[in-house]
């Protein structure tokens, strides 16, 4: 993915991949999964229409509303769906019935279901001996440590809480210590500290060289997770890159500041005839104000602050968070 | 991070076929289905109680031969086999944890396989257990040697295509337990009893048609029931390809199930 954030045009689209370096800026590292003019749909429901990215080591976060078609992204680099038209390729290989392929991937499901009769230690060994590993409760050990049960390594995942089932899954995917590591919403049910562990540990694991990739609804979990977002609107991507980056790219779309001042009610008069403000409302202590054009916002602030004779006491953007960047690629 | 495995770095498919059948083996015993299954077995034991006291001075080998033509095997095997069978598979889909099996670098034969094994095993052991108290029950110690192991090889063979047949159906449809259970009121028991050419594509028909050639005595059959009977090689060749046929299709149709 393109370590500059980027709105997709559709005239962009077509050439995108060619034009994409992998995590280029950060990994400069050749893309190890890669979406190209993927579509899917299910009878006359599209749920995923022309994708396109690449992504590279480190940790990816797919970002949108339920119903995006994120898990339909995560299912069709798991093989678990076939696209209907274009190509998915995971480290280099096409994905359908490549069973050495498998052996380098690990995912978490959406899905809660786990084989409630076993143990957390049964469950992860399960996997290990399918992956053929050569000491398969070792590994099924490690790997529990890993999400923090060791605790639990011996008791049955039906009695699991959700947030526990959440690791559990993570511990299986992670058993054969995998090159791709596809977690679809993996952090559902964790507690704000468990979350913080879990997110500690995608980043360690992304250090060692591993691809992430983690899908998420919720805006505060793709922040923390990491830089690179890909966002998912209606079965489109609607944006890749650094979140942050995406969201100074939206130079068409006006911003909300506010300006914690003395003497709003004047400030807002003179703040109101700047090129490129849209909007100033006006409260007791501050004014918030819609401006389409920051630069010019940034240098009046001040100059209508002496004018007037206004003591400022911050400056700061009212939309800044990912919420706000996903709320305008939705609208 | 690298990916670690064995020594030869593949899957060796016996120890993933043993971990895969293990699973099932303890997804198919942990349920309530035991309790439905050992309701079935009570009931061809009572049944056979009931005839042993019925029987007096009559042959009561007869009666248990009769038993088994009449009950075991177009009742009782079938539904055994798709309580069992029909979930080795369909659960999984249900659940939605098969892609805890087939994400794995394993050939999707090898799971069907060790799902079939499991599911087939607890089907014969259950009908061997209504099977061996019914013989007892009904004197079978003073009939022909070959009573104990026709039933016996019978019923197995039946289990074993029966198996095959609803572990397919599983994977195919979501009420795999009612469209089975249809099948087997409707064209085991039914039909193909009273069309010798419905007949021929029954599987109790051809399990029937192995007990009678273990049995190797004629005399314990109606002359009805007799003839729409195959030898037991061809009993035995029909049984093992229509499993095989089942097994290939369903671990074909495995790797093209899509989770929407």
């Amino acid at each position: 993915m393109n370590g500059e954030g980027k709105i997709l045009l559709e005239a962009q689209k077509t050439a995108r991949i060619a034009a994409l370096p992998g995590h280029a800026g950060e990994h400069a590292a050749a893309p190890t999964i890669t979406l190209d003019h993927v579509s899917k749909w299910f009878g006359e429901k599209v749920a995923l229409s022309d994708v396109s990215f690449a992504i590279g080591p480190g940790v990816t976060t797919l970002l949108g509303p339920n119903g995006a078609g994120k898990s339909t992204v995560l299912k069709l680099l798991t093989g678990q769906l076939r696209p209907s038209s274009g190509t998915v390729r995971v480290l280099g290989q096409p994905v359908i019935d490549n069973l050495p392929l498998y052996r380098r991937i690990g995912l978490v499901p959406e899905q809660e279901s786990v084989y409630g009769f076993l143990t957390l230690r049964e469950f992860v060994e399960l996997a290990a001996r399918l992956h053929g590993l050569a000491r398969p409760r070792e590994a099924a050990l490690r790997a529990i440590a890993l999400v923090g049960l060791n605790d639990a390594a011996e008791r049955r995942l039906d009695e699991f809480s959700k947030g526990m089932r959440q690791r559990a899954k993570i511990a299986q995917a992670l058993v054969h210590e995998p090159e791709v590591l596809i977690l679809d919403e993996p952090l559902t049910g964790a507690d704000p500290r468990q979350r913080l562990e879990l997110i500690a540990l995608f980043e360690r694991l992304a250090e060692q060289g591993a691809t992430i990739l983690v899908s998420t609804h919720v805006l505060a979990e793709a922040e923390r997770m990491g830089r690179n977002v890909l966002v998912l609107v209606d079965g489109k991507l609607a944006a890749e890159g650094d979140f942050r980056r995406i969201r100074d790219l939206m130079n068409d779309r006006p911003r909300r500041m506010r300006v914690r001042c003395e003497r709003p009610r004047e400030l807002a008069a003179l703040l109101v005839r700047e090129p490129g403000t849209s909007e100033v409302r006006v409260q007791p202590d501050a004014i918030e104000v819609e401006t389409a054009d920051l630069r010019a916002f940034a240098l009046a602030v001040p100059r209508a602050a002496r004018t007037v004779g206004a003591r400022l006491y911050a400056v700061e953007p009212l939309d800044e968070s990912l919420e706000s960047v996903f709320r305008y690629l939705v609208e | 991070m690298v990916a670690q495995t064995g020594s030869s770095g593949r899957v060796a498919p016996w120890s993933a076929g043993r971990a895969i059948f293990s699973l099932s083996l303890r997804a198919l015993l942990s349920g309530r289905r035991w309790l439905l299954v050992a309701a079935l077995d009570a009931l061809l034991i009572v049944v056979a109680l009931i005839l042993a006291l019925a029987a007096h001075d009559e042959s009561p080998q007869r009666y248990l031969v009769d038993l088994t033509r009449t009950l075991a095997l177009p009742i009782l095997l079938p539904f055994i086999a798709l309580i069992f069978a029909s979930e080795a598979l369909g659960s999984e889909v249900e659940e939605r944890t098969l892609v805890y099996l087939t994400l794995r670098p394993i050939p999707s034969w090898l799971i069907v396989l060790a799902k079939y094994g499991a599911c087939a095993l607890v089907t014969l052991v259950a009908i061997w257990l209504a099977l061996l108290p019914a013989f007892f029950a009904l004197d079978g110690l003073h009939g022909p040697a070959a009573l104990l192991p026709a039933l016996l090889v019978g019923a197995g063979a039946g289990a074993l295509a029966y198996a095959a047949l609803f572990l397919l159906l599983g994977l195919l449809l979501r009420r795999a337990l009612l469209i089975g259970a249809i099948y087997i009121l409707l064209w085991e028991t039914a039909i193909a009893a009273l069309s010798t050419g419905a007949a021929h594509l029954s599987v109790r028909i051809y399990a029937l048609a192995v007990v009678r050639g273990v049995l190797g005595n004629d005399a314990f059959f109606p002359s009805d029931a007799l003839a729409p009977l195959p030898g037991l090689l061809t009993a035995l060749l029909w049984l093992a390809v229509v499993s095989a046929l089942a097994l290939a299709v369903a671990a074909w149709r495995l790797r093209r199930v899509e989770v929407k």
